[in-house]
């Protein structure tokens, strides 16, 4: 992960080092997957509470993912051309297996 | 997210075995509309998209007797779907982005930046002029709502290949990390970097059409 900018920053009883917005927006992902590694998680949770920038980037992420998300609502239907094609490749298919 | 529920793996391939055309028609219902939406990041094309597919079901019907379960049935599907369509979508030398020749791997080993770099301060902060603003909460209007999926979509259309099928696994379909790096020979990490970026070009596309700039 990235070389900490050398300050620190007493947050939640104890000094971190701090993160930068430029550093955060990139840590976002691996933040929602809880991947961070707990070092980076408590200067990632620090940053979030001292900067009134970064909670809104992660709230527009969330809404992203929320977005994206409903983009399957409205296309899983199989056509029917489609779908008499598959069962003829599938009667083929069932006719010429050896052991049909 | 799949709307069928499918029987477990190993009831559905003893079904297609025995040549049940009902186990076929299930997972045709569960997984074609997608495949077909996999198919096409790398066929360009919507018909060649579905001959591909076409050509992976059959391919799934023949070697049916020599799956040995180690991966998930979904997983091998689509394992085979993803390189044919790559075959094909080069050998038909579609106009892809130079990135589509790239393997996840190289693509992911090389740093690209979530946000543009100009948006901060030298000390890393945000600039005034360029902070994130606010959404809004969610709209209540069908039609705002409808755009901004529409956004999306676009946004996601125009993605390099390996970012577009990673969210579209995970974020439109709902799969686990596990499932994408079965299907696409990647490690975890490197299927974090692809969804990261795609994430990050999604939400730029919404902030700019919200935000109109």
């Amino acid at each position: 992960m990235n070389v900490a900018n050398g300050k620190r920053t007493f947050y939640n009883a104890e000094w971190v080092d701090e993160l930068t917005c430029k550093e955060f927006v990139e840590w976002v992902t691996d933040y929602l997957e809880d991947r961070l590694p707990s070092d980076e998680r408590k200067r990632f949770d620090a940053h979030l509470a001292q900067c009134s920038s970064c909670p809104l980037y992660l709230e527009q992420m969330r809404q992203t993912i929320q977005t994206v998300g409903r983009l399957s609502d409205e296309l899983n239907e199989v056509a029917p051309e489609a779908r008499s094609a598959l069962l003829g490749v599938f009667k083929q298919w069932k006719r010429e297996k050896p052991d049909a | 997210m799949q709307p069928v529920q499918l029987a477990p793996d190993a009831e559905l391939v003893g079904a297609l075995r025995n040549g049940d055309e009902h186990a076929f028609v299930a997972l045709v219902d569960a997984y074609h509309a997608c495949m077909v939406r996999v198919a096409t990041i790398y066929t360009g094309d919507r018909a060649q998209a579905e001959d591909v597919v076409q050509e992976t079901w059959l391919a799934v019907l023949k070697g049916i007797s020599r799956f040995e379960g180690r991966a998930s049935l979904k997983t091998w599907i689509f394992s085979i779907l993803t390189n044919r369509a790559k075959t094909k979508g080069e050998r038909e030398r579609r106009s892809v982005a130079f990135s589509a020749l790239e393997s996840p791997e190289e693509e992911a080993s090389e740093f690209e930046p979530a946000v543009d770099p100009r948006c901060f301060a030298n000390d890393g902060w945000w600039l005034p002029e360029t902070h994130p603003h606010p959404w809004g909460g969610s709209p209540d209007a069908a039609y705002l709502a409808a755009e901004l999926r529409e956004c999306a979509q676009t946004a996601i259309d125009v993605l390099p290949p390996n970012q577009r099928q990673v969210i579209m696994f995970r974020d439109v379909e709902g799969w686990s990390s596990e499932e994408v790096c079965n299907v696409l020979g990647v490690s975890e990490t490197n299927q974090r970097v692809l969804l990261h970026r795609a994430r990050s070009k999604v939400r730029l596309a919404l902030d700019a059409y919200i935000n109109g700039h």
